[in-house]
């Protein structure tokens, strides 16, 4: 794969919506690539960073409300 | 087609409450503060629990329950901008104090804490800067890790424009960030 066909689907990847033979040629390039490899870092990162730190529990008023909308 | 009989309802009742962080978490992002986000959550469930009966066994009860608070999200917006009551700043306050984590982890130290306090500053401010139909997108997908596909039943759009919001919001997120910090490394001596 190309630099350039990787990064079409570099986004893909990242959020592992690719098939196992995808992923296999993205993996190998990005082996040979630093260039491709530190966006896909890059892109790895800021997705693990929203993930870890935007997760907000509900607070104990919202859980009590709608456990009450629950049928008897 | 195989509906619920009444003797599921409480299986399934169990069952959409599991999802109530989620729901929470994602209203948030949507409404920017805490008060309407708990009203959002507290309507998506009298919606689903009335319609029970229409749910079908085998429906992925989580994607089903977050289309059903988009779509309220998108109703009260349609009525709100015809009678516009808050401002952008306001927004931002309340969602920067209804975001705060409700108490510290244990065992992190004050300055690893100072840090992600001001990463999660940073990633909220951007997130509410870049439109809602990227923001759900990228939230989706990277908060709640939801498949393309199940964001393209959420959303009710194809795949291929899930895949495009995707794309372009990180895009947007991460040029942002960037620039901050750019911003922010010009401004130290």
């Amino acid at each position: 794969m190309t630099c350039r066909e990787v990064a079409e689907v570099l986004h893909d990847y990242v959020s592992g919506e690719l098939d196992d033979s995808e992923n296999g040629e993205i993996f190998r390039h990005l082996q040979n690539c630093e260039s491709c490899r530190a966006k896909a870092r890059q892109m790895q990162e800021l997705r693990t960073r929203i993930r870890d730190l935007l997760r907000t529990p509900a607070p104990g008023h919202l859980r009590a409300r709608v456990l009450s909308l629950r049928s008897e | 087609m195989k509906h619920l009989q009444p003797p599921q309802r409480k299986q399934f009742e169990d069952e959409v409450v599991q999802y109530l962080d989620g729901l929470y978490c994602y209203a948030l992002h949507l409404t920017r503060n805490d008060e309407d986000a708990c009203d959002l959550v507290q309507e998506t469930y009298a919606r689903a629990f009335r319609a029970y009966e229409q749910y079908q066994l085998g429906t992925n009860a989580r994607a089903w329950l977050f289309a059903i608070l988009r779509n309220t999200f998108l109703n009260r917006l349609r009525k709100a901008r015809r009678n516009p009551v808050r401002t952008h700043f306001e927004e931002q306050e309340e969602l920067s104090s209804a975001m705060e984590p409700v108490e510290p982890p244990l065992g992190t130290d004050p300055e690893t804490e100072t840090i992600r306090d001001e990463m999660r500053r940073d990633i909220r401010k951007a997130l509410s800067r870049i439109p809602e139909s990227f923001r759900s997108a990228v939230v989706l997908c990277d908060v709640e890790g939801f498949s393309y596909k199940e964001i393209s039943s959420i959303l009710g759009v194809p795949i291929g424009t899930v895949r495009s919001r995707i794309h372009r919001g990180r895009a947007m997120l991460q040029k942002m960030l960037e620039k901050w910090h750019d911003d922010m490394a010009e401004d130290s001596p």
